[in-house]
This record gives structure tokens, sequence and C-alpha cells, in this order.
């Protein structure tokens, strides 16, 4: 795996190399501008993930759509919602913001969704899996487009996974407690119960989790006799959980949501734990596409980092897949939309033509994970999945190699 | 050394108090500039050290306290939800008030606001909102600024404001997640100063200051930063203060210094007073004090010689001259028991000088001199032994002074004091020892130890005849003859005492016994019996004598006189000129005596005694006309006593009157009862003495009486006539006729009753005396004589009562006579009441049967 300072660096040369130089950009309009809303200071591997796709899509058509020059903003939430407003606060004053990407947390934009929408805020999610997020309900627009995992999909997924191993009679649930984790558990609770199974335990793991509280949920657990969990954490708090539970319960099968893979998560447990779990992760099926030599990736990664012998070397490679895609589907709908008279006008007038063109994409546009042909669409509540790029399809398992990298679990 | 080179006692004191003032006020002097240049600077400095001290315990204090707070809102700032609503994952206002009123929270908190990361504030905790208001939004704002800044300063921002004497301390607390700082808790306390500064007389003020205040600047402040907190504590000294410790200091100091030389100078000046000024002084007392001695010997009305250790005179005074006669020139050099004792000098008060003086003792005699003239006189004297300062004897000192008169009259006195002792002791007519001598004799242990105790008691016969009829030089010539003989015919040994008019004890030698007590009598009997001639005139007297003993082991040593009294007694009843020895059978007899008045104190308490009633009656109808009441002891132990064997003992035991009042109390209750049969007794008499004819009680008891009730007669023996009365008894008499009593003269006939006592005592009855009663059936005397005696009574209007009649043969010749009443025998003998009752109910049936035959 290669090093974040690393990354970090190319993702640096890669911009300086494809931004337009000053006296071109003097030449033209201000560039148009893309918010990265992420953590880069807590989960910094991801944010550092989508950024590279972000800018290897970018740097792909030189940093232009629609005609206009663009430029990717790093806006730091730092984890924290009341931040996230702030960025979205800037991009109501922005002249040049034409649209948000948003990563690595589901609760700013759930928080904040009817501002967003209220004010017509062009938001791409690349790594938010809460399910409300993309549907604002009735008589709203929704400007939140998703091309990552929905917890709509993801719940079912990970439920029928966990129910499909015999071995799994007592399947217990560990979620984080905040809204995501709540607003994750009916789905899960619906899911088992379809497969015949109930959800033993239901726990919630505290953001400030430490290693008494986990050994305390993890006696929980064990006094329930759990022989599987299904867990919704972050990287710390999952791999908290994950040694508490080895303690305990040594042969427990463990499926997770992708939240472990934040960062640090394997730095903290050790392969031999990993294995005893069968420790699966929920994943897009990038690794899949790998695997199966989709050529989209094989040029990405070469372009993003070319050092790189596979996505594995990637840290938190689903963010570079989902930010590698989702702008792709972008540009693609900015192609469009410069096409609409709106194109011409101010910012807003910008965020509405990308916005339809986005509901409407007419060309197909080939990624990693697959060929989006017309992946979204104006939403209703008849159409609760029209912002959402990718389907339960689009989900598979991984596991952790010895050293630490995901591979596909075939 | 003469006068004028020595120095007075005085001024070798002046010298001495001068240089002991010099040397003290150097020594002070020097002590005050030592304290003054060495001391002070040091006290000083440490004054200045003592404020810094200070300041750094305060500033430490201070920097606990906030700590204190710092770390427990550190700890709330650590509270998961307060950080998931830094962070937007959550929005509850309410959280953190909730959260903090649920905390035990120190006092000095104020308040607490909750800031996000972007500087807005999201909720409060009020207690004292009001504080917050003392400092400026901007302030405030600034704070939280920096402590969002996440800068990590070694000592923590605050903010201050003080107002008077409270202190308002703002501190920021950041509220992190995962090292990165999401929020600030600012919180508010207030401090008082008096709580975090204590106090000290040398500090002028303390103030907390925030760092760059101008009060660093003041070159006298001590500043004391606080270790974890921008903030310092600055004391500002009290420069007149530390000046007044100084002083204080140097004046506690020198009163320090002062007290102790002046005390150690003290002891000097005692001790040195003692050595150096002491002996001046005390020879000075001594030179004054030997001339004064001087003079008062040369003076002295004593005579004062001195002698060396041999006794040689050395000196002496002129009162020793006047004395003794010689000139002191003249003696020198001797002894003065040579010239001034002589033959009469009491040899043993001699040698006692001579051993006191040997021993170099004082000692204090009496002794006969010797005058130059050959005279003598008494002295006292007095020598003691003279020694030097140092202890060693080198003489004596003889004080005398002539006590021949007072020595004369003290004997005189003595002898007066003889003489008194001597007739105290002994009886003046006869010289014999008197009552008093013989108790104490008898009370003498050691003569008890000696032997058996023997003594005779002598009682004249008839002496008060030759009292009366030869006059009292008679009887003393007689008393005195006695006493001669008593002498002559005792040892030395044995003690003869007058101890009454015409009674003598003799205490015989210890070891006699009775018998001698007798043989010893019989002679004196027979001396005493011999005739004695007074003014030519023949006298003749008897004894009677009682022999009592302890050897007979009948009496103790104390019951002596009493057996021997008791002898006597029986030897004057059983006839004159008798000697009785209180042998067994009178010991018997009073042991007799002592049992009868034992069980009659219990019988008069059981109310043993018991009225009989004997009937009087009508010489010449027979009926009854009245009873004579008369006592009987019905004794549990002795059975039916008469009077005549219970009265004596109760004449001893003085209870004659309580047997009087309980049998007067029962009779009249049981007459009384006697109604109940249809009898009526019309006069009861009882006898009386002269005492209860006084009594209030019988006054009181007849008083009482039922008006309705016989007549009560009291009959008094005719020896009442004989006696002079008091106005008293005539008193008692009156009011008894008052109330209703009778008076009858009992026995009469039987002494010497006079015409004229009867006349002034105006009997009511006269009982004749049995005695001249008996003899009338057979004696026309009696018979005569009782004729007139009944014609006499007549003339004065009085009931003749004869008692003692015994047949009806004496009744018809009384009835003859012309007596009025008739008792006795012949009729009926003294009854209980229940067979009066039936004697009574017999007689009137027998009277009634009588006079239907008739």
């Amino acid at each position: 795996m290669l090093r974040l300072a690393r990354i970090w660096r190319l993702v640096l040369a890669a911009s300086l190399l494809t931004q337009p130089l000053p006296a071109q950009a003097a030449a033209s309009m201000s560039p148009l501008v893309l918010y990265l809303d992420g953590d880069f200071s807590k989960n910094e591997a991801a944010s550092a993930s989508i950024e590279l796709g972000i800018r290897t899509a970018l740097a792909e058509v030189d940093y232009r759509i629609g005609g206009m020059e663009v430029a990717v903003q790093r806006m730091d939430h730092r984890g924290n919602v009341r931040r996230s407003h702030r960025h979205f606060q800037n991009m109501v004053e922005s002249e040049t913001a034409l649209a948000l990407f948003g990563g690595m947390a589901s609760p700013p934009y759930l928080t904040h969704q009817a501002f967003i929408n209220e004010n017509r805020l062009l938001v791409l999610l690349t790594w938010a899996a809460a399910g409300p997020i993309t549907r604002p309900g009735p008589d709203r627009e929704n400007w939140i487009f998703r091309l990552s995992v929905d917890d709509t999909k993801s719940g079912p997924f990970l439920a029928n996974a966990a129910a499909d191993q015999p071995a799994c009679q007592k399947i217990s649930l560990l979620l984080l407690d905040t809204g995501w984790g709540h607003a994750s558990r009916p789905a899960l609770e619906k899911a088992l119960v379809a497969r015949g199974k109930d959800a033993g335990l239901v726990l919630f793991l505290p953001s400030n989790l430490g290693e008494a509280g986990a050994g305390m949920l993890a006696d929980t657990l064990a006094k329930a006799a759990a022989d599987c969990i299904i867990m919704l954490a972050s990287a710390k708090t999952g791999a908290l959980m994950v040694n508490a539970v080895h303690k305990r319960l040594p042969k427990v099968r463990i499926f997770s949501h992708w939240g472990i893979m934040g960062g640090g998560f394997v730095d903290r447990v050790p392969h031999d734990i990993r294995t005893a779990h069968h420790l699966a992760v929920l994943q897009t099926c990038g690794l899949r596409q790998e695997r199966q030599g989709n050529p989209h990736l094989r040029r990405a990664l070469s372009l993003a980092l070319p050092e790189a012998e596979g996505l594995a070397d990637v840290p938190a490679p689903t963010g570079f897949v989902h930010g590698y895609d989702m702008t792709r589907l972008m540009i693609a709908a900015a192609d469009q939309a410069a096409r609409t008279p709106q194109w011409s006008g101010d910012i807003k007038d910008k965020r509405l033509a990308l916005h339809g063109a986005l509901e409407r994409l007419e060309q197909t546009v080939p990624g990693i994970l697959k060929s989006y042909a017309s992946p979204f669409s104006p939403y209703t509540e008849d159409q609760p999945d029209a912002h959402e790029a990718l389907n339960g399809s689009d989900l598979c398992l991984a596991r952790f190699t010895d050293n630490g990298q995901l591979e596909d679990l075939r | 050394m003469t006068p004028q080179e020595t120095p007075t006692a005085r001024t070798v004191a002046r010298r001495f108090w001068v240089m002991n003032f010099l040397i003290l006020s150097l020594a002070l002097m020097s002590s005050a500039l030592a304290v003054r240049y060495v001391a002070l600077p040091f006290f000083k400095d440490y004054q200045y050290s003592a404020i810094r001290a200070q300041a750094e315990d305060t500033a430490l204090h201070l920097d606990g306290l906030l700590s204190h707070n710092d770390t427990l809102l550190s700890v709330v700032a650590k509270d998961a939800h307060l950080i998931d609503i830094a962070l937007g994952l959550e929005d509850n206002s309410e959280y953190l008030p909730d959260l903090l009123a649920a905390l035990r929270l120190p006092e000095d908190l104020s308040w607490v606001s909750f800031y996000d990361a972007f500087a807005s504030e999201l909720s409060d905790f009020d207690r004292r909102p009001e504080e917050r208001r003392l400092f400026s939004r901007a302030a405030l704002d600034n704070l939280v600024t920096s402590t969002l800044d996440g800068t990590l300063k070694s000592r923590k921002p605050v903010l201050l404001q003080t107002r008077g004497e409270e202190n308002f301390v703002i501190l920021a607390t950041p509220v992190l997640h995962q090292g990165f700082v999401e929020g600030v808790l600012l919180s508010g306390y207030r401090l008082h100063t008096a709580d975090i500064y204590p106090r000290n007389e040398i500090v002028k003020s303390t103030h907390l200051i925030l760092p760059l205040n101008g009060l660093l600047r003041k070159s006298s402040a001590v500043v004391s930063p606080l270790r974890n907190f921008a903030l310092s504590v600055a004391l500002v000294p009290d420069e007149a203060a530390v000046q007044k410790a100084g002083t204080a200091v140097l004046t506690n100091s020198m009163g320090a210094i002062s007290v102790v030389l002046v005390g150690a100078f003290a002891l000097f000046v005692l001790a040195g007073k003692a050595v150096i000024v002491g002996p001046h002084r005390a020879l000075e007392e001594k030179q004054a004090k030997l001339s004064e001695l001087a003079a008062i010997a040369e003076r002295a009305n004593d005579a004062i010689q001195i002698t060396d250790l041999d006794g040689k005179l050395i000196w002496a005074n002129p009162a020793f001259e006047q004395l003794t006669g010689h000139h002191v020139e003249d003696v020198r050099g001797m002894t003065p028991a040579a010239f001034l004792q002589g033959p009469e000098t009491d040899a043993d008060t001699r040698r006692r000088i001579r051993c006191a003086m040997e021993t170099r003792q004082a000692i204090q005699v009496e002794m006969l001199n010797y005058h130059s003239d050959g005279s003598t006189y008494w002295i006292s004297l007095s020598i003691s032994p003279l020694k030097t300062n140092m202890g060693r004897h080198y003489g004596y000192m003889a004080i005398s002074n002539d006590i021949s008169e007072a020595r004369a009259q003290r004997e005189a006195v003595l002898a007066a004091k003889q003489e008194i002792e001597l007739q105290a002791l002994h009886d003046a007519l006869t010289g014999l020892p008197n009552r008093r001598l013989l108790d104490q004799t008898l009370k003498d242990s050691d003569r008890a130890a000696a032997g058996a105790t023997t003594i005779v008691r002598i009682d004249l016969d008839h002496f008060k005849y030759v009292n009366d009829t030869m006059g009292h030089d008679a009887g003393d010539h007689v008393l005195c003859e006695v006493a001669r003989i008593l002498k002559e015919e005792t040892k030395e040994s044995d003690l003869a005492s007058r101890v009454g008019g015409d009674e003598f004890l003799l205490l015989l030698a210890p070891g006699a016994t009775s018998e001698e007590g007798v043989h010893l009598a019989k002679r004196m009997l027979e001396r005493i019996k011999t005739p004695k001639m007074f003014d030519g005139k023949s006298i003749r007297i008897g004894a009677s004598f009682g022999v009592a003993s302890t050897a007979d082991g009948l009496l103790s040593r104390d019951q002596l006189i009493i057996g021997a009294d008791a002898a006597l007694y029986e030897a004057k009843e059983s006839g004159r000129n008798r000697i009785r020895v209180y042998a067994p059978d009178l010991h018997q007899n009073v042991l007799a005596r002592r049992g009868l008045a034992r069980e009659m104190r219990k019988a008069l308490a059981q109310g043993e005694f018991e009225p009989y009633f004997q009937p009087q009656f009508d010489a010449r109808t027979h009926e009854i006309v009245g009873v004579e009441t008369l006592a009987r002891w019905h004794s549990r132990e002795l059975g039916l006593l008469m009077p005549n064997e219970f009265l004596p003992v109760a004449e001893q035991l003085s209870v004659v009157e309580d047997i009087d009042n309980q049998i007067f109390t029962k009779a009249l209750e049981q007459i009384d009862s006697l109604r109940t049969s249809g009898i009526m007794i019309p006069r009861v008499s009882v006898n009386v003495t002269v005492d209860r004819i006084r009594s209030d009680e019988v006054y009181g008891r007849i008083r009482s009486q039922d008006p309705n009730g016989p007549i009560i007669v009291f009959e008094i023996l005719e020896s009442v006539l004989v006696e002079e009365q008091g106005d008293l008894f005539h008193f008692g008499l009156d009011r008894l006729r008052d109330a209703g009593v009778k008076i009858e003269i009992d026995d009469f006939s039987s002494g010497h009753a006079s015409i004229v006592g009867l006349m002034q005592l105006k009997p009511d009855a006269m009982k004749i005396d049995q005695r001249l009663i008996r003899p009338i059936t057979s004696d026309p005397l009696a018979r005569g004589l009782l004729g007139h005696i009944v014609g006499m009574a007549d003339l004065m209007d009085l009931t003749i009562i004869a008692e003692g009649v015994e047949t009806m043969e004496h009744a018809m010749i009384l009835r003859d006579i012309g007596c009025h009443t008739l008792q006795g025998f012949a009729f009926c003998k003294p009854l209980p009441v229940e067979e009066l009752r039936a004697f009574i109910l017999q007689h009137e049936a027998r009277l009634s049967l009588r006079a239907l035959g008739s």
C-alpha cells in the first residue's frame, strides 16, 4: 500500500500539472470550483482517496468541464457537522462553487439535508451510506446525488450475507450510536426477519467508546452467546470492538459495514484476529472489477498512482473508486448541461443546469464499478432510488489479506 | 585601721550601687546597638522573605483552586454527548445545564458557557449570571477564540475582574474530539479575597493580576505567578508596618534583654550585697547592739554575771553587787558558788547546775543564796553557755533576781489551797472525812485492786431526840464523841467518814471481810451506848449498823452503799442498836423488791390494778349508802396482791399517783356500769394523798363526771390535820368541794389529830379507826371514848363512819352509840365489781323480803 504522504504528493503534483496556468486563467472566466467537504483531519485516508479519484477524473479532462475550468477546493469538516454547515453556507455565498463533493460521513448531509435542498446546493456524495440522505420526502427538491453504498441496500445485503452462513443462528447487531446507526437498524432487522432470523441483541457504540466500554459490550454479547455479528462502526470503534469481542467470543463471525475502512483499522486489529472472525467487509465491487480486468480501473489507477500495482495499494480504495466514477458522471452531466442556456448563467443557473443534466444524463458513462446508463433520475417518493447511482448488485464482500489489504471475497 | 580610714557601711553601699548601675547601663546600651545594627536589617530581610513566601503560597493555593475547577470542567468537556453536541451530531441546548445541575459543583463556580468550534454560544449554565456581564463580549470572544486556536500554552489564559473584596475569574476549557478542539467551555468563578489571601500585618494589600499589569512595575510589589494559569498574585508590602514591626522587634528585644540583664544584675546585687555590704552592715549593727547590751546590762535590775568556762567570775553588773552584797573586784576570779551558796542551799539544785555546765546546757533553777552579811534569800537563776560566732564556748552568763518575796507568797497560797482542799473533803464539826472524800476513796482503783471492800454504815438512834431535848450543842458534842470513837476504833488504813447529820460510814482497809466489819461495829456499839456527859448531864444514845462487803459475793463495789443501807434499814426495822450484814436472805428480799418493782411497771402499763369495793351501810336501815374503793393488784405473775404488799415498793418507785389514777378511773367506770342493772350507788369514796387534793388532773376528772352520778368522797388521812398545809392545799380542797366532792377524815383517832385541825378543815365525815372499833364489844372504855367522839362529831355536824365492823354485835353497839354508817366484814368484804353487783342485788332482795316480813 502506498503511504498516505506519498499520495498527497501525487495528488498535489497532478493538480499542479493539470491546473490551467495563471495566464490561461486570466484569459477565461473565473474557474468553477468544486468543494470537497471531507474529514482531512481525523479520517484523512478516506478523504484523500476521494480527492485522488476526483482529481484523476478531472485530470482526464484537463480540469475543464462544460467548457469551463474547474478547480478542487478542499474543505475539511474534521467530522464536525457544524463545520460542514459552514461549508454549505460558504457555497451559498460563493459565485463559483458549482458542486460539493461530500464523503466519509453521513451526519452533515442528514442534518443539513433541508438546507442543501432549499438552497439548491448540488451535493455529490461519494462516501455516505445513510439511506434518508437522498430521499427528502414528498414535495421537496432533491439536490443530493450519491454514488456510494446506500444503507437501504447495504442492510439487507449484510443481513443476507450473514443469513446465508449456516453458522449464523444468533445474529447480533453492533451499531454506531449516531443517526446513521439508528437509521440502519430497521432495514437490518427487517431483512433478518425476512430471512427468518431475529436480531438477537442490538447494541449501540458511543462515539467516544474506550476499551472498558468495548469490554462491557463484548461481555453482553458473550452472555447472549452471539455466533454472528453485523457491525456498523468507525475504524476506531470497530477495532476496539473486534479486539474486545475476540477475548470473549474468539470464533464469532463478523460482517462489517465499510465504516471501519476510514483508516487505521488494520493497524489496530492483528491479522489472526481478523481471520479468526472471518471478518467480511462490505464494499462496492471495485475489487471484483479489478479482478475482472476492468480497463477503466487500470487507466485511472495508472493515471492516479503510476506506481500502484493494484487497487489494494490505494488506502481506502472505495473513496478513490467512488470519487472517480462520480466525477466522471459529473463531467458528463456538465458537458450535457453546457448545451443549455442556463449554463451561461450565474452559478445558481449552472448548478440548476448540472442538476437537470445529472437527472437526465443522456450518454452512458463508463466507470470503474460499471458503465452508468441514466444513473440518476428526477426524485419522487415513488422513485426512492432516483438519486442512487449504485444498487444492491453493486455490493460485494471483501476480506483482509495478511498485509492488511482488502481482497475480493469470492 | 582607724575609724577615719574605715569606710562606713553606707559609703560601701553607695559605691556598690553606683558601680552596678554603671555596668548595667553599659550592658543595656551595647545590647541596643547590637540589635539596631545587626538584628534589625536581618529582620527586615526576613520580613520581605516572608512576604515573598506568602505570595508564593497564595499563588500555589490559588493555582490549586483554579486547577481543581479546570479539572472538573475538563471532565465535563469529555462527556460524549457534549462532544456530539459540539460536533453537531446532537442538538440539545439543555444538556449542559442538566449535566452540571446533576454534579456537585464548587461554590466558587458562577456560570458556564458552551461554545462550538466557531465561537457560537450553544448553551449556558447559570448560578450568578450577572457576573458574566462584568466581562466584555470581546474579551469573552477573544478567550474562546484563543482556546479554539488549539495552541497549547504553558499557562492557560484567563480573564480577571476585581470588585472590592471579590475577584471574578474566567477559565476556558477546550472540548476535544480525537485531539481537535471542537468546542469551548467558559467557566466563571467568584473568589473572595479573604478566602485566598491569608491575613498578614506587614502586607498592605494583595491583588490578583494578569501578566503585564501595572503593579508589576511598582518596585515594592512582590509578584508570584500561578504555574498553570496566566495569572499572578501581587503583594504590596506595608512599608510602615514593616518599619513598625522592626521597631517592635527592637523594642521587644530590648525589653527582653533588659529583663534578663536586670534580673541577672538583681541576683548579682543580692549576692554582692550579701558578700560586700552585708558584713559591713552586720558589723556596724553588731557594734551598736553590743553597746546597747552593755548599757542594758549595766542598768538591769537583774543581777548579771559572766564567768569563764571554769565558772570563775569575769564580770558582773551593779545589780549583782546589790543583790549579793559583794563587790565585784573582791570576788573576781572566784566561782560564785563559793561565796553565794551555803549549807541550806539545796544540794540537788547545785548538782543540776554543775551537770548543766559540764554539758554546756542552759538551765533555770530556784535556789537559796547567802548574802555577804550571812542572810539568805531565794533567787531565780538562769545560766546560759556563751559561744563565739564560730560556735566555740568561752564562758557562761548567769542572770538572777531575788524571788524571796514571790516565793513566800506562793507558799502562802499553797498552804491556803491545801487548807481549802482539806475543808472540802472533811467534815468541819468532827474533822472526819466527808462524803466527797469517801466517794473519791471508793473510786480509787488502786484501793479496789488491793482486795475486797467492806463498809459499815452507822446511824445514830434517838439522835433527833437529843437535839430536840438538849439542844444542838449537846447534839454536836455527841457527834464529836462518836467521831472520836470511830477514829480510835479504826486503823489508819480504814476511812471513817461522816456522811449525813447522824450518819457515819466506815470504809475498811482493803481485804477486810464483813465479819471484821461486824466485829468492829460491835466494839463501836458498846462504846456508843456508853452514856456521854454533857453539861453535867448524861446522854444516852444508840446506833444501828449495816455491814456490806464485796467479799460476800452479793454486791459489786458500786452497790456497796445501797447494800449497807438495806442492812441498816433491816437493823432499824428489827429494833435499835442492832448490827445487820447484807447477807443472802436480805439480798433475796432486795431482789424480790426489785422483781416486784419490775412487775409493777409492767402492771401499770397493762392496767392490772383493779378497784375493789366495800359497801357501806346505814347503821339503822342497813341500806347501802356508799362504797369505799380499795386497790388490788391482779398480777399475772404474783397473783392477787394487797396494798400493804405493793404500796411500799410503789412509793419507792413514785408510782402511787399512777396507781391511784388507774384505780380511780376504773372505779368510776365500773360504778357507772352498775346502772345498767338498775343499781345506783349514792357515794363512792376513795383514799387520796395531799398531792391529789392539789392535782389539776384530778380536779379535771371530777369536773368531767356525770352530775347524776354518785357523790365522790375523798378520804384523807388524819395525819393531814397534824401537818401544816399550804395555801395550795386549801385552794385545791375548796375547788373540789365546789365541784361536789365530799371530804372525809380517814383512820380518825389513830394519830395526833387535833380538834383545831378538824375545825379548820371542816370535813363532811369522819371515819373512826378500826383499832378503836374492834374492842367495843369487850372494853367499856373503848365504848365510852367512842361515845364521846360521836358526841363531838355531832357537835361539828359530821357524819360518823365506823370501819372494821366485824360482827353484828359490833353493828348494834355502834348503832346504839350513834354511828351513822357501818363498814366491815360483818356486812361484806371488799368485792370486785361483778361480785358487788350480785351482792347488792341479793342484799336489796333480802331487805325487800325483810320489809315484807315486817
